[in-house]
């Protein structure tokens, strides 16, 4: 009787503290992250830093894969075809010249696409008639090559717009200054391609990010409105059965993507530095103490988009929309029995999930001192590599894919060292070992950290917690 | 409210429903019962769109809604409470009933959803205590009072209620058919399916007796509960039981 009441007094009093702690937590793991991306390139070495970008870019691919397996729970063995596609993209775009009379029309393509983007999104539900509008005028404003499409004429234009669509009364004065600035960034951000493109002869790494994602979103799109209908293993097999034929085209359409035996080379990389504010760059190379280099630039850089990636999963997650995700993942049918469009939900996150990879893809061709890209770094292989780094970190957790990347690619460091002196064992000789020993990894997780190492970690430090202080009671008791 | 006409569902190639025609009308209470693999739940999943007819008609509210997608249906008040709850295990109490104000939270003001929830709450208090707890480690019946509070939450005129006593003890199904005829007095039409045809009966004022895919039997609750053959099959009284008892009496 004591022991129950006691009990009951604890659970009460334990709530109220946890609620604070969580407040706690969910803003620590930000602020840690932010102190570790500021100062990491201080204490590590050049072969270290290069790791840690790779880490970034298959921690932002793990993230993305956590919302659709973790999360939604859509199981997809090809998510390397989107990390390539984004790859592909993005370097065939950089890296071959392109002809200078396609450029203007390819940038005014770019600079209508995402001013409908941003439209669309900004005055939805009621704007897509605006936003065509817009964009046109914009196009326009480009294949005439108007010299300097003044910003304050750009916002004019876009009231002028919205008045002869007569959506003014529809649309809050709030949404069409909005949208005015929108307007004004994107067509600042597309002249900005132009010019950048003429000067290179060949279109900016940022712009193939753009069309990489945006690409990507198509055939995501396209593909998962069909696959999404199969459940478990059927999903699963259609998805690894997509990688497996993206992995081909790169390897069997020599002439757009170099084929297997040259690949894509020479692909430039991007100087973040150059596109930050000059005072703060000015001020972190006086801290550092001269300029910085290539590598630890596009270091910040890719850290920057894990971050964003980061932030906008743990947001996701906890909004209403996450809510859907982990309903559909719990029980299709009961999500459905509320009125949730599980299949839209679906293509959504898958979307959103390839998208991410696409992004990944994308930093992965420019990597600074590399620019290379070859077939086999979005083979099968690495979709399985990414399922591995998932359910490692914890399936359902944002952080534990961060974790579970850099454990698989410090892992993989480490056999490559291996192999390098070209062991022998027994008279075999160990080479390839990657799959051999992710499937072991995997095999172990299952069984001994089902829920990946993040929470089977905190979960263990709870029970210590728990079990020292129920200990220390019992003293204080005797 | 609610009326279906001779409507035919198949599972595959496999036919479910033989042409099933009722209706419901505006508050009240309509009981469907009948043995296992009769096509109650399928009755249920077919007015809900989760299954979608052959042929037939179903019209809800003045409007003919045969082949409407579940969220629309949701959208316009008709919800239902899936069979052995189907709740959210891994997700919090507080979090299963957001998901049921899903449908409008968009648009709907946050404040009006607060006030539905204090509402779920006052009528199951019990979840109120266990807001922070994961859903799967609820009791029997908390689940089923969830499962209801969930459905509530998106405001429906009317409920689909899927044996809502599925493994429950007598006492507490007693309690959620309390709340049932509590919630028809708040003018929510409520269409019931459930294998307890003795309490079904009890707080229904109408039942349809479903027996392989067909309507076999209707009338008004307490007609169909004096019914021999209902008593025999259902009800569980005994052969000689009720052949004694218009000797008795």
């Amino acid at each position: 009787m004591k022991d129950s009441e006691r009990r009951g007094t604890h659970t009460e009093k334990a709530i109220p503290v946890r609620k604070k702690n969580l407040q706690l937590l969910n803003i620590l793991p930000f602020a840690v992250f932010l102190a570790c991306y500021a100062f990491a390139p201080r204490v590590v070495n050049d072969a270290q830093l290069t790791t840690i970008i790779y880490i970034g870019i298959y921690a932002l691919l793990a993230v993305g894969l956590n919302l659709l397996m973790g999360y939604a729970g859509q199981v997809s063995l090809g998510h390397a075809a989107f990390f390539g596609v984004g790859a592909y993209t993005s370097g065939i775009l950089t890296a071959k010249p392109i002809a200078n009379e396609v450029i203007p029309g390819v940038s005014a393509g770019v600079g209508v696409i995402s001013a409908v983007a941003a439209l669309l999104l900004l005055t939805k539900p009621s704007g897509w008639k605006l936003a065509v509008g817009i964009s046109l005028l914009v196009a326009l404003g480009w294949l005439h090559n108007l010299p300097n499409l003044i910003p304050v004429l750009c916002a004019a234009c876009a009231v002028a717009v919205m008045g002869i669509f007569g959506l003014m009364a529809k649309l809050q004065w709030m949404r069409t200054c909005l949208s005015g600035v929108v307007l004004t960034l994107v067509a600042n951000l597309s002249k900005w391609f132009l010019k950048g493109t003429l000067e290179r002869g060949s279109a900016s790494p940022w712009t193939g990010l753009l069309v990489g994602v945006f690409l990507t979103a198509v055939i995501s799109y396209l593909i998962g409105s069909q696959v999404l209908r199969l459940k478990g293993h059927y999903l699963a097999m259609a998805t690894l059965a997509f990688g497996i034929i993206v992995e081909i085209v790169f390897r069997q359409w020599t002439s757009v993507t170099g084929g297997s035996s040259d690949g894509i080379f020479n692909i430039p990389s991007i100087q973040f530095f150059s596109y930050i504010p000059g005072f703060l760059r000015r001020l972190y190379e006086a801290a550092a103490g001269g300029s910085v280099d290539l590598r630890t630039q596009y270091y910040y850089l890719v850290w920057a988009f894990v971050f964003i990636a980061i932030v906008l999963a743990v947001n996701i997650v906890r909004s209403r929309v996450g809510r859907a995700f982990r309903a559909v993942h719990s029980s299709e049918q009961a999500a459905a029995s509320l009125g949730v469009d599980t299949a839209r939900y679906k293509v959504q996150v898958f979307v959103l999930s390839a998208c991410m990879a696409s992004v990944a893809g994308t930093l992965h061709a420019h990597n600074a001192g590399i620019g290379y890209i070859h077939p086999s770094e979005f083979g099968f292989i690495v979709s399985v590599e990414l399922v591995v780094m998932v359910v490692l970190g914890g399936m359902a957790s944002v952080w534990g894919s961060l974790f579970g990347a850099a454990a698989i690619q410090t892992l993989k460091d480490r056999l490559l060292d291996l192999e390098k002196t070209n062991p022998e064992f027994w008279g075999l000789k160990l080479q390839g070992l990657d799959p051999i020993v992710f499937g072991a990894v995997l095999i172990v997780v299952m069984i001994v950290l089902p829920q990946g190492l993040v929470r089977g970690f905190s979960d263990g430090v709870a029970l210590l917690w728990r079990s020292a202080r129920r200990s220390g009671r019992q003293q204080g008791v005797n | 409210m609610l009326k279906l006409q001779s409507v035919v569902t198949y599972y595959g190639r496999v036919l479910a429903l033989k042409g099933v025609s009722l209706h419901v009308d505006h508050g009240e209470i309509v009981a469907i019962v009948g043995p296992n693999g009769a096509g109650k739940t399928t009755v249920l999943n077919t007015i809900s769109g989760i299954v979608t007819s052959h042929s037939g008609k179903i019209v809800f509210d003045g409007v003919d809604v045969t082949g409407y997608p579940t969220e629309a249906l949701v959208e316009m008040g008709l919800v239902q409470v899936p069979e052995g709850r189907q709740l959210f295990a891994e997700m919090t109490v507080y979090e299963n009933l957001m998901l049921g104000a899903y449908r409008r939270s968009r648009a709907a003001k946050k404040s009006e959803v607060a006030v539905d929830l204090e509402r779920v709450y006052s009528i199951f208090p019990i979840l109120k205590e266990r807001k922070t707890q994961l859903a799967g480690t609820l009791s029997g019946g908390e689940q089923q009072m969830l499962a209801i509070g969930r459905a509530l939450m998106s405001k429906p005129k009317m409920l689909l209620l899927d044996e809502p006593s599925m493994g429950l003890a007598p006492l507490v199904t007693k309690s959620i058919f309390k709340v049932i005829s509590d919630l028809r007095k708040e003018g929510t039409t409520v269409l019931l399916v459930e294998q307890n045809a003795k309490a079904a009966l009890a707080i229904a004022k109408r039942a349809y007796v479903m027996e392989t895919g067909r309507i076999v039997m209707e009338g008004s609750a307490s007609e169909l509960a004096r019914n021999p053959e209902i008593q025999r099959a259902y009800l569980g009284m005994g052969y000689r039981q009720i052949m004694e008892q218009p000797r008795n009496a």
